[in-house]
C-alpha cells in the first residue's frame, strides 16, 4: 500500500486541477477509493485549493499606474531598429539623405587622404614639422631636473616627461602616443642606445613617435 | 507618403496592444505584488512589462493565448530583474521542503483530517494571504497561476518554462507548505487541535 501512495502523491494534485487524462484519473480514483489516506490528502488539497481561489486578496492597480503605463507607451512606441530607422529615412527624404551620406564618405576619405600627407605637405615644414630619424640616448627630463639623490616615486615616473638627447647634443621630448607609451612610465630604457622615427617639431622641440628600435 | 503608412501601421499595432492587453492590469499587478510583496515595485514591474510587451508585441503569435503570453513577460522580467535584488539563498529553502515533504505522510495526518472537516474557514484573511506571500517563489508562482488566475498546467509550462510535471509537483509541494503553514495558524487560533 505504502509504495502505490508514494506514485500518487502528485498525481492527486492533477487529480484537484482535473488535468488528468481519463486513464491517469480512473486509476487514481480507483486509488482514493481503496485508500482512505490519500483520500484525506485530496479533500485537504482540494480545499487549499478553494481557499486560495476565494480568500487570496484581489488588489486592482491604482489608477496613476494605468494612467503612466498608457501615457509611457503612447510616448515611446515600439522602438523601430537602425535599419529600420535608415530605410524610413530614405523613403521619407531620399535626396536629402543620398547627400548626408556622400557626404560622410568623402570626409572620410579625405580625412584618409590628409592623414597620409601630415609629413610632407608645404605647410606642415613651413611650420617647422618635418619627419626625421633620430639616433642618441633615452633620457628623462624631469630626472634630470632632479637635485640628486632623491628618488622618484613610481607614481611621479609615469608622470615624467622622456626624451631623446640626439648625437648633435639637441633634446626631443616625445609627445605621448601609443608608441611612445611603451617607452614612458618605467625608466627601464634609461640611457639606452635608441634610433626614433617620428616627428619633430622644432618650435616646441617634441618628437611624435612613429616608430623606434633599441640599438 | 511610406512613413504615414508605417505610422498608421504602428497606431493599429498599438490599438490591438491596447485592446489585449489593458484588461489584464488588475491581474499582472496583483501577481505582481504577490511576488515582490512591495506596491513600488510591483508597479515598476508592471510597467516594465508592458513597455517589453509592446516591444516583443510582432512576436506574439496571433493564434495564442494573450493573457499566457504577457504573464510570460511578467514571470521573466521579475525572475531575470527583480529576485537579482533579494539575497534569499533559494536552494537551501527548497531543500527543507523536499525533506518535509517525504516524511508528511505520517506527520500531518491530523492536519489534513481537520482541513477535511472545514476548520480553515476561521482563518483570517490577513492570515492566508502572508503565508502565500511567505511561499517559496517557484512554488508561489506556480500556486498563483493555477489557483487565482486558473491557468491550465500546459499555459503554466509554458510560462515558467518547464516540464508539466514539474508543474505538478511543485504545484503539490506549494499547496503542502501552505498547508502545513496555516494548520500553525489554525492551532494558535485554538480552533484546530
Amino acid at each position: 500500500m505504502q509504495e502505490s501512495c508514494e506514485k500518487y502523491k502528485t498525481l492527486i494534485t492533477g487529480l484537484v486541477d482535473d488535468e488528468l487524462d481519463d486513464n491517469k484519473k480512473q486509476s487514481v480514483k480507483a486509488h482514493l477509493d481503496d485508500c482512505p489516506g490519500c483520500h484525506r490528502i485530496f479533500v485537504a488539497e482540494s480545499n487549499i485549493k478553494k481557499l486560495v481561489q476565494q480568500r487570496c486578496e484581489m488588489k486592482s492597480a491604482p489608477d496613476y499606474l494605468k494612467t503612466r503605463v498608457r501615457h509611457n507607451l503612447q510616448r515611446r512606441g515600439s522602438r523601430p531598429g537602425f535599419w529600420q530607422l535608415t530605410k524610413s529615412m530614405f523613403e521619407y527624404r531620399p535626396v536629402a539623405s543620398s547627400f548626408a551620406v556622400a557626404f560622410v564618405v568623402i570626409m572620410m576619405f579625405t580625412s584618409l587622404f590628409y592623414a597620409n600627407l601630415t609629413d610632407t605637405s608645404a605647410d606642415v615644414i613651413n611650420a617647422g614639422i618635418v619627419s626625421a630619424v633620430l639616433n642618441g640616448e633615452i633620457i628623462c627630463l624631469d630626472c634630470e631636473h632632479m637635485p640628486t639623490g632623491l628618488m622618484p616615486s613610481k607614481q611621479d615616473m609615469m608622470m615624467h616627461r622622456l626624451g631623446i638627447r640626439a648625437e648633435d647634443a639637441t633634446v626631443w621630448t616625445f609627445l605621448y602616443s601609443g608608441v611612445a607609451k611603451e617607452l614612458m612610465g618605467d625608466h627601464q630604457f634609461l640611457k639606452q642606445r635608441i634610433s626614433v622615427k617620428g616627428t619633430l617639431f622644432h618650435e616646441s622641440h617634441y618628437m611624435q613617435v612613429k616608430e623606434y628600435t633599441l640599438l | 507618403m511610406s512613413t504615414n503608412f508605417e505610422h498608421g501601421r504602428e497606431q493599429e499595432a498599438r490599438k490591438e496592444f491596447e485592446k489585449l492587453a489593458y484588461v489584464h492590469m488588475d491581474s499582472l499587478y496583483n501577481t505582481a505584488l504577490r511576488m515582490t510583496r512591495n506596491p513600488l515595485d510591483a508597479e515598476d514591474l508592471v510597467q516594465d512589462v508592458y513597455v517589453r510587451a509592446f516591444r516583443f508585441f510582432h512576436r506574439f503569435k496571433r493564434d495564442t493565448n494573450f493573457k499566457a503570453w504577457i504573464f510570460k513577460i511578467l514571470t521573466n522580467t521579475y525572475i531575470n530583474q527583480y529576485r537579482k535584488k533579494l539575497k534569499a539563498p533559494l536552494q537551501i529553502e527548497l531543500d527543507k521542503v523536499s525533506y518535509s515533504h517525504s516524511n508528511d505522510s505520517d506527520t500531518h495526518k491530523g492536519v489534513i483530517e481537520n482541513f477535511g472537516s472545514s476548520g480553515y474557514k476561521d482563518l483570517f484573511d490577513d492570515e492566508i494571504n502572508t503565508t502565500l506571500d511567505g511561499l517559496t517563489d517557484d512554488f508561489k508562482i506556480v500556486v498563483l497561476l493555477a489557483d487565482v488566475e486558473s491557468f491550465s498546467y500546459k499555459e503554466i509550462a509554458n510560462i515558467v518554462n518547464c516540464p508539466l510535471g514539474t508543474v505538478m509537483s511543485r504545484l503539490s509541494r506549494g499547496r503542502k507548505q501552505l498547508q502545513n503553514q496555516l494548520r500553525d495558524y489554525a492551532i494558535k487560533g485554538g480552533f484546530l487541535k
